[in-house]
C-alpha cells in the first residue's frame, strides 16, 4: 500500500511537471537572459507557479489542502518562519501566493531541473555560506521585494513536534529590520516521511500568521527572545491545527 | 562572593537577555536542550557573563565544558574563589 501511494502521488507530480516545463520551457529559457536581480525574481516566480499548480492539479486527488491568511495582508519583504514536518513542505510554502526564496540546505539545490532552477532564482543554501554571505544575499530578495521563507528547525522532524529552532534568521530579521509571518504547516508529518514514502494520505492545514512586526521584533532584547516569541505562538497555533485535522477525521 | 549572588547574577543574565522567566531557572536545566540556546545564542550568553563579571571568558577553556546552569554557577564560584576582585567588577 505504501509502494502503491507513493508511486502514485511522484508519477503524477513527476507529469505534472514534464506538463507545465514543457509548457514554460521558452519563458524560463528568456527569463535567464535578463539581468540578475530580474532574472531571479522571474524563475522565483515560475517557482512559485509550480508549487501552487503541483498542488491544484497534481495532488488534489489524493488530499485536501486547507490553507488560511490570518494576515491583514502579506506584501513587501518579510521572513517566512516555517515547520518542517516533512520535504512536501517546499511545495506548501507556496500557498501564501508570494515569490519567495527559500533557505535550503544543500541537497535539494543538486536535484535535477529544480535545482539549477532554485539556484539561479536565488534559492538561499544555508550549508554553504557563512553568516555574512547569507545576510547579503538576502538583503539582495528583498531589494527585489521578496520575501525569504525558512526553516529554522533546520531539518524535517517528521513529527507534531517542532524542533528547537536556529537563531541565525531570527538575528537576520532583527538587523535588516524586517517583519517575520509565521506558516504553520500541519498534518503532513508522514507525508512523505524521511525515506520520501507516502505512509498515509491526510488532509493538511497551512496557515498563515503574523506578522511579528518590525516595532514589536525591536523591542525584543536578543534573537533568543524574537526566536522563542515565534517557536511558542507556532507550537500553540500547529497544537490546535493538530487537534482540528483529528476532530474532522473522527466525523 | 557567596552563591546565592553568583546565581542571582548568572540569572539576570537568561532573564535581562533572552526574557527567560526566572522560575525556568532551575539548576539541572540543560542550556542546549532544555533552554533550547544555540551556538549563536551562546556567544551571546558568553558575551553577556563577560559583560556582567567584568572578565574576559574567550580564552577559558572550562567554559567550555558548562552544559546546565548548575555548571554555569560552578563555573562562576570556582572562579571567584580564585579571583576575589570578581566581585567588585560585577555591574
Amino acid at each position: 500500500m505504501i509502494l502503491a501511494r507513493s508511486v502514485a502521488i511522484y508519477s503524477a507530480t513527476l507529469l505534472w511537471a514534464l506538463i507545465f516545463w514543457s509548457v514554460f520551457f521558452l519563458p524560463v529559457t528568456a527569463a535567464f537572459l535578463l539581468p540578475a536581480a530580474k532574472r531571479r525574481h522571474r524563475l522565483r516566480m515560475f517557482l512559485l507557479f509550480f508549487g501552487l499548480s503541483t498542488i491544484r492539479f497534481a495532488w488534489r486527488p489524493f488530499f485536501r489542502i486547507d490553507y488560511e491568511d490570518r494576515t491583514e495582508g502579506f506584501e513587501g519583504p518579510g521572513i517566512v518562519v516555517a515547520d518542517h514536518r516533512s520535504a512536501i513542505d517546499a511545495f506548501l510554502v507556496a500557498l501564501p501566493r508570494r515569490s519567495a526564496a527559500q533557505t535550503v540546505n544543500g541537497w535539494p539545490l543538486k536535484l535535477p531541473v529544480l535545482g539549477p532552477m532554485a539556484r539561479a532564482a536565488g534559492y538561499l543554501n544555508i550549508t554553504a555560506w557563512d553568516y555574512d554571505t547569507l545576510r547579503a544575499r538576502i538583503e539582495e530578495v528583498f531589494s527585489a521585494g521578496d520575501p525569504i521563507i525558512s526553516y529554522p528547525e533546520g531539518t524535517r522532524s517528521e513529527s507534531r513536534k517542532m524542533n528547537p529552532f536556529h537563531s541565525g534568521i531570527f538575528r537576520i530579521a532583527m538587523e535588516l529590520n524586517v517583519p517575520v509571518y509565521m506558516l504553520c504547516i500541519a498534518g503532513n508529518q508522514h507525508m512523505p516521511d524521511r525515506k520520501f514514502r507516502f505512509r498515509e494520505f491526510r488532509n493538511m492545514k497551512v496557515r498563515l500568521l503574523g506578522p511579528v512586526t518590525a516595532d514589536e521584533i525591536r523591542q525584543c532584547a536578543s534573537a533568543y527572545a524574537l526566536k522563542m516569541k515565534v517557536f511558542r505562538r507556532m507550537t500553540d497555533e500547529l497544537a490546535s491545527m493538530d487537534a482540528e485535522l483529528d476532530h474532522e477525521e473522527t466525523i | 562572593m557567596d552563591r546565592s549572588e553568583i546565581i542571582r547574577t548568572v540569572n539576570s543574565i537568561f532573564i535581562e537577555r533572552f526574557e527567560m522567566e526566572e522560575s525556568d531557572l532551575t539548576p539541572e536545566k540543560k542550556i542546549i536542550e532544555d533552554l533550547q540556546l544555540d551556538s549563536l545564542d551562546l556567544v551571546d550568553m558568553i558575551v553577556g557573563l563577560q559583560q556582567k563579571f567584568g572578565i574576559m571568558l574567550r580564552d577559558n577553556p572550562e567554559i567550555r565544558n558548562v552544559r546546565t546552569l548548575e555548571d554555569v554557577y560552578d563555573f562562576f564560584e570556582k572562579l571567584a574563589g580564585e579571583h576575589p576582585e570578581i566581585a567588585d567588577k560585577i555591574k
